[in-house]
């Protein structure tokens, strides 16, 4: 799969203020890449430098392999955290002037939001003003004027904030509905549920320094602990006289029917050592890896790394 | 099509569209002509007859009929009787508390400050239009030095008067010989063109700023700088309000123009015929064409000056500082709308914005009595003055055309530089949120590379 954004030792500062510390990370053609960071990481100053709102200070952005240049952007879609429309404006002439911005011309325009108003059953809006709209509703709008332009790469900041659960998924079902057409999204977002539903890779800036990156079960390996979750019939005496330097046992909850056990295995022993072990005395349940979730990754590093800056 | 004609296009179409701007559009003129004639009306409509009362106790303006005891005026052809005043003599001044009860509305008092240095004190229950005191001051006046001149100097009286001589100037720059040039009432129309600028220049600026923090509150701002440049969008933004000022102001001079001509046609059958009366019966009874009716009207002594005045240069003039003038402070509302986030943010930085305009306003009012100042010189070229003060100075004939391209230059260089720096604040502070600019800050924006 080729990379559709490469970002190379990319630094920006305000002032004294580092935003961005010779960042480099790559995005994957048709891939949703998870852009996460703590609140004023500089995650914001990124996505900016990729819409040429502000430029870096060092380093290169390639778009398709090109330095990013003043066409690229009709290839991209933006949707801000920080993001609003004219109050006043009439729906309808106002998702045909951001297009028209974005590059289409009005006839086409037109066309494709017939399109997706019918798709999102909100034609009677078009001649509405924003104010007469509600916040999640102003926010659909707001979604398909991302869209319309059909970039290549989207970038979405917190896309699901202000929408109801029924709506976030209505926009989750487009956001792989397009990625499926083609299409590559950047996700910014602190909800890392979608993180974990949505993403092939995260990068995951804090403090201005990328501090880690890669594909999800990539992510998801390097923080895994070799812990595990094992449900026995037995005693917890009779699990204790097994534990030795080999297995040690983390935590015990008795339950009326079996008991669950996490138990860490050493460097050099395996699944098969701990059940075979096991199985002498007890019967096994169940049994299952303990893979640390992506709030519980975001946590850690972002931990380790303030820990290593201090 | 071009970006930044879309945001000139919806800029423009938004505010044109809406109700506010097709009412003042058409409201204007006829607020303006309402206004006028309202001003007039206060001193016409003043109806009501005012009883006066001369009191005169040394007896230097009125007689007494020793039989009937009467007080009458001394000098026949004064103190008389007309549609507004009614006079009345005495000897004694009523006290105060009979005044009030009294026929009296006003009350004159000719006591030794009168006849010594014209000072007099009026008492009053209703104070007197201009119209009545003018009266009341030309009768006392002439009366008093009828007074002096018969009993003080012992002089005949008809032949001081054949002595005394009254000046009045007509004003002909010698570059214009044979024309009387009525500078001060040029300068006036100046003015009102320099008024009208000045309006422009703050309603439409003030609009730019309201736009910047509209777009920054509800956070277009983001959207639209990923599609286009920031400074695009300022200038879109510049241009487009531009362009709805001109429209107003457009459609201003055409609906006065049909008013006035209509008013001016309606004029000039009434002078025209007045004078056909005196003159030439006959002309009258055959019908004077309109035309005629012009000419007579351009002739007419009191307002040639009117039609002497470069109209076509003085509208081409407006447009060039309008649009000069409002590109320069327009900017500069732009950038204050960019560094602040909300309107009441915006005190400490429109001060010094406005101020020279102000300032500029007091100076071109200033110019009307005295349009050949040094201040009136170098204000009319600084250009953050010249938009309003030049509009004064040019309808001066002494004005050199070199010292108006001089200005002219001046502020297109100066508006220049300032678009630039307002595009180097505008760009920096769109997207700053919730932090409130100090100029220092502003500075740090102006010299920040993005």
């Amino acid at each position: 799969m080729s990379e559709i954004l490469k970002i190379q030792g990319v630094s920006k500062s305000y002032g004294k203020h580092k935003a961005l510390s010779s960042v480099s990370l790559a995005v994957r053609s048709g891939s949703v890449y998870g852009l996460l960071g703590p609140n004023g990481a500089g995650k914001t100053s990124l996505i900016r430098i990729i819409n040429q709102i502000t430029a870096p200070d060092e380093g290169t952005v390639l778009f398709k392999g090109e330095s990013l240049r003043p066409d690229h952007i009709e290839h991209i879609g933006y949707l801000p955290e920080e993001r609003g429309l004219y109050k006043k404006m009439k729906v309808g002439e106002q998702c045909i002037y951001l297009a028209q911005l974005k590059g289409l011309s009005k006839q086409e325009a037109v066309k494709r939001l017939t399109y997706w108003f019918e798709r999102f059953d909100i034609m009677a809006w078009w001649n509405k003003t924003i104010e007469d709209l509600s916040k999640g509703m102003a926010q659909k709008v707001q979604f398909i004027t991302t869209i319309l332009h059909e970039p290549e790469l989207l970038i979405l900041d917190e896309p699901f904030s202000g929408f109801d659960p029924i709506n976030a998924k209505l926009i989750q079902e487009e956001m792989l509905r397009l990625k499926s057409k083609g299409a590559t999204i950047i996700l910014s977002t602190h909800d890392m549920g979608s993180v974990e539903e949505l993403c092939d890779d995260i990068g995951l800036i804090d403090q201005s320094h990328l501090v880690l990156s890669g594909p999800v079960a990539e992510v998801k390996a390097k923080f895994k602990e070799n812990l595990f979750e094992v449900a026995y019939k037995g005693t917890a005496m009779e699990l204790g006289i097994l534990m030795g330097h080999q297995f040690e046992l983390v935590q015990n909850d008795v339950a009326s029917e079996y008991n669950i056990a996490k138990i860490r295995i050493s460097p050099g022993h395996n699944l098969n050592n701990l059940l075979g072990a096991m199985m002498q005395k007890l019967e096994i349940v169940s049994a299952r890896e303990i893979i640390p979730n992506m709030n519980e990754i975001f946590i850690k590093a972002v931990t380790q790394n303030q820990k290593t800056h201090e | 099509m071009n970006k930044i004609l879309l945001i000139i296009k919806r800029e423009y179409l938004s505010r044109v569209k809406k109700k506010s701007f097709i009412i003042m559009t058409f409201l204007g003129p006829i607020l303006f002509a309402a206004l006028m004639f309202g001003a007039i009306a206060v001193t016409m409509n003043d109806n009501s007859v005012y009883q006066v009362l001369i009191v005169d106790p040394y007896e230097v303006i009125t007689q007494k009929d020793s039989t009937t005891g009467t007080v009458y005026p001394r000098f026949t052809n004064h103190f008389k009787d007309s549609e507004k005043v009614m006079y009345s003599f005495s000897r004694t001044a009523v006290p105060p508390d009979a005044f009030k009860e009294s026929q009296y509305q006003v009350m004159l008092e000719v006591d030794e400050a009168t006849i010594n240095d014209g000072k007099c004190n009026f008492f009053y229950k209703k104070f007197p239009g201009e119209f009545v005191q003018r009266k009341m001051g030309d009768d006392l006046e002439n009366s008093l030095e009828k007074h002096r001149v018969i009993d003080s100097l012992q002089l005949d009286y008809e032949k001081y008067k054949r002595a005394k001589v009254s000046v009045s100037f007509a004003d002909i720059n010698v570059d214009n010989l044979g024309q009387e040039d009525r500078t001060q009432e040029k300068a006036f129309i100046g003015f009102i063109f320099a008024i009208l600028i000045y309006m422009f220049i703050f309603m439409y600026g003030v609009q730019v700023m309201r736009g910047v923090i509209e777009e920054k509150t509800n956070r277009i701002v983001e959207v639209i700088v990923s599609s286009v440049k920031p400074f695009q969008l300022m200038m879109g933004k510049v241009i487009g309000i531009g362009l709805v000022g001109l429209t107003q102001f457009l459609m201003w001079v055409l609906l006065s123009f049909v008013v006035s001509s209509v008013g001016l046609s309606f004029f000039a059958s009434n002078i025209a015929s007045g004078a056909a009366v005196v003159e030439n019966a006959q002309v009258m009874q055959t019908g004077m064409d309109q035309a005629v009716m012009m000419n007579e009207l351009m002739n007419n002594q009191a307002i040639n000056w009117f039609f002497q005045i470069n109209w076509t240069l003085m509208i081409g003039l407006f447009l060039f500082y309008f649009i000069g003038g409002y590109f320069l402070y327009a900017s500069l509302f732009a950038a204050i709308g960019a560094a602040v986030d909300s309107e009441t943010d915006t005190q400490q930085f429109m001060a010094p914005v406005s101020l020279p305009l102000v300032f500029g306003y007091i100076i071109s009012a200033m110019m009307i009595d005295n349009p050949e100042s040094w201040a009136g010189n170098f204000f009319s070229v600084f250009p953050l003055t010249s938009p309003v003060v030049m509009m004064v100075k040019a309808t001066v004939s002494s004005t050199s055309v070199g010292m108006i391209v001089l200005s002219m230059v001046i502020l297109v260089i100066t508006f220049i530089a300032f678009i630039a720096l307002a595009g180097r604040i505008y760009r920096v502070g769109i997207l700053m949120y919730g932090k409130k600019a100090s100029y220092k800050e502003i500075w740090k924006w102006i010299k920040y590379n993005p």
